[in-house]
């Protein structure tokens, strides 16, 4: 029998094949809350079938390994000492004093924000990718679903835009040309607005194209149906934040406000565990649009409850502080900085 | 009285429940009551509330509807040429075809007739848009922006009496009324449901089976193949420079992204080189056959490099450079450096600079020869 297909489109960090274990761990235990997956372990993989799509490889080969190979090549040479830092730096070696995050998953975000060819780089991975999925559940007649998260947001926002835009794709990727239309897009800790092209990566379209509260990234245009989920909790997403003013359906925001602790409310998990959201996007991804009857809805909530026992107070007020008063302003790279730094000392703490 | 008393337990669980902005403005003439108090859509009447999934036909969508025996039953021996040949005109009689199965099973009821009669208009509509194009395929007359209804299955928000409902519905680009599948209202924050159905079991595999074949017929006329073969050109261009070009700082990354001109579907055709160090041996013209070499750190000031091919499979540039050696006795030395290289994954020659260089020296001055090779892409080469 043929199966939905669900893409997975991860965050910032390195992400190896087979990354999306514990998303798909995730969706596949929250299934079995529900008929006809509580009783059949099996039932939910003869249903959906998973597809990763990764970009890290871009930042990873493109630039950091570049960087580390053409600095370590220097590593023996007397160079003063100013300049040695930064070699020993970009070479990532024992006595660099940068953390090894900042490589792993700061620097994918500084490129995609600042770098404009690496954004580009990166939209022709995932197009390439997106198009080879479309092919495979094309042949298996199945419906193409997309989940993703964090910056993985931004980078299927800008994607699908320019896929439907460009003369050699935008007849099998603009549905008003007949080209496909994905079924359903779920963004989760959606950060597309603060990582907003500065510039268009795009000869076709221009960058006012690509402001998500206007894009073609809504449902009944490039996706049938749009689900947001979103922690009200999760700094990275304080800042422009994504609320559209659009209708439901077919927009579908959701709220999540508990965690267990600070350093996950970000995580897919945490947010995709809530039972509303959790529904919502299991009804997509099986096509099973009936599913999570008030019964099992209530063993689900209490199931939520028990896991994760904490929310609201004045967690992470101090961020909300460094963002007033107008949290809709495009963030200076210092300002962004010192975000990114109070964040992580908040976490630490 | 048992009717009564749900729907008015349901309109009192409702009064509080959460509320939703419409998603486009339905029709008068859809959105309506029914004179003795019945929720009505289109003129179709709501069946009694339930407190579950009325499961399929009605909530069912995608493969596992298509796997099921109402909908094989309607569908089998339909269509033959389904996928990218598929003409217009094929498009049209096939869901005529597929019209007449379902009116043959529907019966004679009033719910019955006005599908069909919807379903009909449909059919014509879609016709009608198609005319101009003849038997040309499907597919090319969707690039021209014929804008099908079918295909278009959409949920809608719609006032149902009191209360806020979402309408399972198909055809959502059409003039003509919907059909309603189905209802459902949240009645609580807790996501707790209730449904209505507006269709009897056999007439509901009909019209899901009929906006989910439109569907089928027109996603399977999406060319992803010559996309394919143009994404995969662009990827392994984009590749080529990022990955085996001509190795960028990450200044000259910054620089390069501000200067040179691209886009995510044209990766650059040239890049500047900028403060650019690296490690190569020097040796001295007028000494040549002594083969003495010195090791150097070579720092291309200045320069520009160019990529040829449409992947971007080669790179030739020349920069201004400063070298200085181990002997300090060979003082700084200046000149030009030519690189060039291949970028495919498999090339002989990943990367080579050669540069003559004027030195002048403690004892003597004079041309050295500077010669760079990107050892870490020759040794890592696959």
């Amino acid at each position: 029998m043929a199966k939905n297909h669900v893409l997975l489109i991860h965050g910032i960090g390195a992400h190896g094949k087979g990354w999306s274990a514990g998303w798909q761990q995730c969706l596949r235990e929250n299934a079995e809350s529900f008929d006809p997956y509580a009783n059949d372990a099996k039932a939910f993989d003869a249903d959906v079938a998973f597809a990763e799509i990764t970009y890290d490889q871009v930042f990873e080969q493109g630039f950091r390994q570049r960087w580390q190979s053409l600095a370590g090549a220097l590593a023996d040479v007397a160079l003063p000492s100013a300049v040695r830092t930064v070699f020993s730096e970009l070479a990532q070696s024992p006595d660099a004093r940068l953390p090894h995050s900042l490589w792993t998953h700061g620097l994918d975000a500084i490129l995609w924000y600042a770098v404009g060819q690496a954004r580009q780089a990166v939209i022709a991975a995932v197009a390439l990718q997106l198009a080879e999925a479309l092919r495979r559940a094309q042949r298996d007649e199945a419906d193409v679903h997309i989940l993703s998260h964090s910056l993985g947001t931004s980078v299927v926002h800008d994607t699908l835009l320019c896929l439907a835009a460009a003369p050699d794709t935008k007849k099998a990727f603009d549905p008003k040309l007949g080209g496909q239309r994905w079924t359903s897009y779920v963004s989760v800790a959606n950060v597309s607005r603060v990582m907003g092209a500065l510039a268009s990566p795009s000869d076709d379209l221009a960058v006012a194209d690509f402001r998500p509260h206007s894009s073609r990234v809504q449902g009944k245009d490039l996706v049938s149906t749009f689900v947001n989920v979103r922690h009200q909790l999760d700094p990275f997403t304080f800042p422009r934040r994504f609320k559209p003013e659009w209708a439901s359906p077919p927009y579908w925001p959701i709220e999540v406000d508990r965690f267990d602790e600070p350093a996950h409310i970000h995580d897919l998990e945490t947010q995709m565990d809530h039972p509303l959201a959790a529904r919502t996007c299991l009804r997509l991804f099986t096509g099973r649009k009936g599913m999570g009857s008030k019964t099992e809805m209530d063993a689900a909530w209490r199931r939520y409850d028990q896991k994760y026992g904490r929310s609201g107070g004045n967690l992470f007020g101090s961020l909300r502080l460094l963002l007033e008063p107008d949290a809709e302003r495009l963030l200076g790279p210092g300002e962004f900085a010192r975000y990114v730094i109070a964040y992580g000392k908040e976490v630490l703490a | 009285m048992r009717l009564a008393c749900a729907v008015i337990l349901l309109a009192a669980a409702c009064s509080t429940g959460p509320r939703s902005s419409r998603a486009f403005a339905i029709p008068a003439r859809e959105a309506a009551q029914d004179p003795q108090g019945v929720p009505a859509f289109a003129g179709f009447l709501a069946k009694e509330p339930e407190a579950k999934d009325p499961g399929e036909p009605y909530t069912v969508t995608g493969p596992h509807l298509r796997d099921k025996a109402g909908y094989l039953d309607l569908t089998r021996d339909l269509a033959v040429r389904i996928g990218p040949t598929l003409t217009c005109g094929d498009y049209v009689a096939t869901l005529q075809q597929l019209l007449g199965r379902i009116e043959a099973k529907a019966g004679a009821k009033p719910e019955a007739e006005r599908a069909i009669a919807t379903l009909q208009a449909l059919v014509g509509e879609e016709r009608t848009k198609l005319a101009p194009h003849g038997d040309r395929p499907l597919a090319t007359a969707m690039s021209d922006r014929v804008g099908l209804v079918g295909g278009q299955a959409v949920d809608v928000s719609d006032g149902l009496g009191s209360t806020q409902w979402w309408v399972v519905t198909g055809f959502g680009g059409s003039a003509a009324p919907r059909i309603p599948m189905v209802a459902k209202a949240t009645v609580d924050d807790r996501g707790t449901e209730v449904w209505r159905r507006f269709l009897d079991q056999d007439l509901a595999w009909g019209v899901a089976t009929f906006f989910d074949f439109a569907d089928r017929l027109q996603r399977a006329t999406v060319d992803v193949d010559s996309a394919i073969v143009s994404l995969g050109q662009n990827n392994t261009a984009w590749q080529n420079y990022l990955q085996r070009g001509y190795p960028q700082y990450p200044w000259e990354n910054f620089a390069n992204s501000a200067l040179v001109s691209s886009a995510w579907d044209r990766a650059p055709n040239h890049q500047f080189v900028l403060l650019h160090p690296e490690l190569g041996v020097v040796f001295d013209v007028d000494r040549a056959d002594s083969a003495d070499l010195s090791v150097a750190l070579l720092v291309h000031a200045l320069g520009y490099i160019y990529y040829g091919g449409d992947d971007r499979s080669w790179f030739l540039g020349a920069s201004a450079t400063g070298s200085l050696t181990e002997d300090e006795g060979d003082g700084f030395g200046y000149g030009l450096t030519l690189h060039c290289g291949s970028t495919n994954a498999g090339g002989v020659l990943p990367h080579i600079s050669v540069g003559l260089l004027w030195h002048e020296g403690v004892d003597d001055d004079g041309f050295q020869v500077s010669i760079g090779i990107d050892l870490v892409r020759l040794l890592d080469r696959k």
